[in-house]
């Protein structure tokens, strides 16, 4: 209780070391290994590359040694565009599954801790979200606004909330009356203690799992917005955009401009339902 | 403060515990799980309610630590009354009445090592130094027979055996007047339960903690109980000393179930009484006794209500034959009472 830190007390018994394995079993899962280096690959790539802007001498070039994965319509290098744009992507992505776990994880546990009318009403209104097909509301409501990167981050997040918000429920919800958290309440623990140190912690995989999941579906959300239009816009390298920009010209055989910015999609997003995988199986 | 007090640790008074459920149709359901219950547990002493799976003795001890709500009755500890008391009031009073779980292994947060399980009840209501606590922990898993060191352990890495007794070292810890055992043997190896009981006896000689046994194994009642009720369908059937309940059990319920356990000593009073069927909770909607359909003794006075009534020697009965003509259950007269244990 007291927060007197008294590391030295003459205990008797004193804890064993552990967690350098931790780190250790993760990177023997595969995914995983993948997912940072593509992590990797966003954050120090651009660093390497030029500027995704910069005309080359060539438009819709093939695929050359000197550019790898061609040039676009513009003249601009597609690969060094593919690599930026994982930045922004991820970026975008991470940030929605994370906002969308930090409002939808609590409202979840407590709907299922408190039950009753509030349990319901918050169900109600998660399932009103959950009857639209995604990517119909997110369209509705970016046409709506002015589609900025920081209102396509909260669009994202909205619609993912429902999703933990239903997980975290149907996951804590058996453990409300688990043994364990009746002990904690014969220790004179308070709700609140209880949902934090007993219920969450217990909860914590399946929804990490999700996470994974999440940030792949909100890189399609994203892309799928640019591909239709009221998402990133060209020239920004952003790879839904660039798979719109590249469809036109797939019918005239230049197929590398949509192709390569779609693989990366592709990559990414099974990538991160693997590691989802990896978790949910794992440790 | 309150130890120099005389009166029961524990006083309830005809308490009854609904459960409502809603079926297919939403239709209301009501099951009384607790049907006007009344005891009360002495200082130091141990109070046994036995019955089968289903009579809901399980529900009587989560109602009195306030787990789950009451439907009605009264519940007062160590004199203060408790049912209607807010949650926030009553968790000063948590450290009177603890409890000890039948499935050690769930009563443990499998992610938690059992240390900072323990460091919680340690700290009840703070004010306990970190060091205090250490001291404290280590002390409580010594005083139950194991090393300190086991405490870095997580629940998964410790045997039941020795998490059953982690789990009654933590119940200790903030030296409770009432322990509520809940079935505290019954999921631990046949081999095991000796040492749980004999552990719990000696922790009770020494500190003088008063228990709240709830059992169906009628041997671990027999070591343990001073006194023992016996329910059936939310009720109590019969009430007595011990010996009473397992020398010269008066309730044909009793005494099919002691039958039923095969013990072996000591010799009883009467002829053997077998039941019949099983518990059916159809029985609790009508007004006379609940045993009806599997008591062999069973004539039409039966379907009228039945209240507990005194036979003379303390006990109390819920069968108006067995008070009133015990030769025709097959009871021969009674020796003296005697004390339990």
């Amino acid at each position: 209780m007291t927060a007197t830190a008294d590391g030295q007390a003459p205990a008797v018994s004193k804890p064993p070391r552990r967690r350098a394995r931790a780190a250790g079993r993760l990177l023997r899962r595969p995914a995983f290994v993948v997912l940072l280096l593509i992590v990797l690959i966003a954050l120090f790539g651009p660093f390497f590359l030029g500027d995704p802007l910069e005309l080359g001498p060539d438009t819709l070039a093939a695929p050359s040694m000197q550019n790898w994965f061609g040039t676009d319509q513009f003249s601009m290098d597609i690969f060094t565009r593919v690599v930026h744009a994982a930045r922004l992507d991820l970026l975008v992505g991470f940030i929605a599954a994370a906002l969308a776990v930090l409002a939808g994880m609590p409202l979840g546990a407590l709907a299922a801790y408190r039950g009753g009318a509030f349990d319901t009403l918050l169900l109600r209104v998660s399932e009103s979200l959950q009857a639209f097909p995604t990517l119909l509301l997110a369209l509705g409501i970016v046409t709506a606004l002015s589609p900025s990167i920081p209102v396509l981050v909260m669009i994202i997040a909205l619609v993912n909330v429902p999703v933990y918000l239903r997980l975290t429920r149907s996951a804590v919800q058996p453990l409300v009356n688990a043994d364990f958290v009746l002990a904690a309440r014969c220790a004179g623990k308070g709700q609140f203690t209880i949902l934090r140190r007993h219920v969450l912690p217990n909860v914590s995989e399946v929804v990490f799992a999700q996470f994974s999941v999440n940030v792949a579906w909100a890189i399609q959300i994203l892309a799928a917005l640019s591909f239709v239009g009221v998402g990133v816009k060209l020239p920004t390298p952003e790879w839904g955009a660039m798979v719109r920009g590249g469809a036109d010209y797939m019918i005239y055989g230049q197929w590398w401009v949509a192709l390569f910015p779609g693989l990366a999609i592709l990559a990414t997003v099974l990538t991160l339902n693997q590691v989802a995988d990896e978790i949910r199986h794992g440790s | 403060m309150r130890e120099g007090m005389n009166g029961p640790v524990l006083e309830v008074g005809e308490l009854v515990k609904d459960y409502v459920t809603r079926d297919a149709k939403l239709r209301q359901r009501v099951a009384r799980a607790v049907d006007g219950i009344s005891f009360a547990v002495q200082p130091g002493e141990t109070f046994a309610i036995v019955g089968e799976s289903g009579s809901g003795k399980s529900t009587v001890g989560r109602v009195l630590l306030k787990l789950t709500d009451a439907t009605e009755g009264n519940v007062h500890l160590l004199g203060e009354e408790i049912l209607g008391m807010p949650e926030r009031r009553f968790r000063a009073l948590r450290r009177h009445i603890q409890m000890v779980f039948q499935d050690p292994l769930a009563a443990f947060d499998p992610r938690a090592t059992i240390r900072s399980s323990l460091r919680e009840f340690a700290g009840f209501g703070g004010g306990r130094s970190r060091a205090e606590q250490n001291r404290a922990i280590d002390q409580a898993i010594r005083d139950v027979g194991l090393p300190p060191e086991i405490s870095w352990r997580r629940p998964s890495q410790v045997s039941g055996g020795q998490l059953q007794r982690l789990s009654i070292a933590r119940s200790l810890l903030v030296k409770p007047q009432l322990l509520f055992l809940d079935e505290p043997t019954s999921s631990l190896d046949v081999s095991i339960r000796g040492q749980i009981v004999n552990l719990l006896v000696e922790i009770q000689d020494r500190e003088g903690i008063a228990y709240l046994l709830v059992a169906h194994d009628l041997r671990v009642v027999y070591v343990m109980a001073h006194r023992v009720a016996v329910m059936y369908l939310g009720q109590f059937v019969e009430i007595g000393t011990r010996d009473q309940i397992y020398e010269r059990a008066r309730h044909p319920y009793t005494r099919g179930l002691l039958e039923a356990a095969l013990l072996d000593e000591p010799a009883r009073a009467g002829d053997p009484v077998r039941l019949t069927g099983e518990i059916s909770e159809e029985q609790v909607r009508k007004p006379g006794c609940r045993l009806t359909p599997r008591c062999p003794f069973a004539e039409a006075r039966c379907d009228e209500p039945q209240q507990l009534r005194p036979t003379g020697d303390g006990r109390l009965v819920r069968c108006w034959k067995a008070v009133e003509v015990p030769v025709s259950i097959g009871l021969h007269g009674s020796g003296s009472s005697s004390e339990g244990r």
